[in-house]
């Protein structure tokens, strides 16, 4: 590994990162060329770049880092990049579209790093993109030696989805129905999402039967053994990502 | 980065800021130069910031002395073309 000699400020950077501030060192530089060209006829655009680095790598057993080599330091490596051009129609062809309205990051799923770094090595940087091998059945425990659970995954991914959808009441109020039988009135937002999981309430500790949801209201059927005075607690179980509890003043 | 050092871009801005016509008024000749490939050693100064960001300074050999601590050299190779569309070229 090598040693830090007379610039402290020597510091250790990833590839990604690295090709990332030339790309944009580049781009600025295209640009201040044309505006060039506007006022010179004759300016010049880059067409190729290449570099040879000397580097020392490093592998911390899940990335590799690199450090330039120094004045005086012996035995680098040498990495060579080169930057060609492309043209619009190349990079649509082979790049995926990223933060698509509706597709979640793996970066915003509460997994552990080690998993999130497995996935990124078989090619998953989102929700759509396990999806995608779920639906062509690749069996994706097999192909990360048995460490990702896909059933775990999924569970994570819904918890976090409805992180982002969390529930929210803005009035409740107590009503009679046609048949001038009580029920609580919720209105809010994001109640009911997945018709898979009907909601459940639970009013002092007693099950109370949800005569109607939906995303953005709820109707809970009362009787008199479920009010016992002023303060009443209610908990609603909306789905097995979202729980909400309340005391409603009756 | 070190003040020693520019920015990668701006090397590539001073290294492409070039004439690029040669004119020979006597004989009527005009040549403009269209492909150019420059390959040049290069100090590089990379700093990276508590985000990650990379800042890539870069600066050709400033001193043309050989000493016994040499400086490690790294090299770009750039390969630019003229601005002009196809249709301007003969303008």
């Amino acid at each position: 590994m090598a040693t830090e000699t007379n610039n402290s400020n020597n510091t250790y950077w990833n590839l990604e990162d690295f090709v990332d501030s030339l790309v944009v060192e580049l781009d600025k530089t295209r640009e201040t060329l044309a505006i060039k060209a506007i006022n010179k006829q004759l300016t010049y655009t880059v067409k190729d770049l290449a570099i040879d680095l000397n580097i020392f790598p490093t592998f911390d057993g899940d990335n590799i880092k690199f450090i330039t080599a120094q004045p005086g330091q012996q035995g680098a490596s040498k990495v060579n990049i080169q930057l060609g051009s492309i043209t619009d129609q190349q990079v649509r062809a082979t790049t995926k579209m990223t933060n698509v309205k509706g597709d979640t990051s793996i970066d915003q799923i509460n997994i552990d790093q080690k998993t999130k770094n497995k996935l990124r090595k078989i090619g998953v940087t989102s929700v759509d993109d396990l999806n995608q091998l779920e639906s062509k059945k690749v069996d994706i425990a097999r192909v990360s030696d048995d460490t990702i659970d896909f059933k775990t995954l999924a569970n994570q991914i819904q918890k976090s989805r409805r992180n982002q959808n969390p529930p929210m009441v803005r009035s409740v109020s107590l009503s009679l129905d046609d048949n001038n039988l009580p029920y609580l009135h919720l209105k809010g937002q994001n109640f009911s999402l997945n018709q898979n999981y009907p909601p459940v309430a639970v009013l002092n500790n007693k099950l109370a039967e949800v005569v109607h949801s939906s995303s953005d209201e709820l109707k809970i059927a009362l009787n008199k053994s479920h009010i016992s005075g002023q303060e009443n607690e209610l908990i609603l179980t909306l789905d097995p990502y979202a729980i909400v509890k309340m005391n409603i003043r009756i | 980065m070190d003040s020693a050092f520019i920015s990668f871009g701006q090397i590539i801005e001073k290294v492409l800021d070039i004439k690029g016509n040669i004119n020979d008024e006597d004989n009527g000749i005009h040549f403009y130069i269209d492909e150019i490939e420059i390959g040049t050693p290069v100090e590089l100064d990379i700093v990276v910031d508590e985000n990650g960001k990379v800042t890539i300074g870069a600066i050709p050999p400033l001193y043309r002395v050989d000493t016994s601590f040499r400086p490690s050299y790294h090299n770009i190779t750039l390969k630019a073309k003229t601005h002009l569309e196809d249709g301007n070229r003969n303008q």
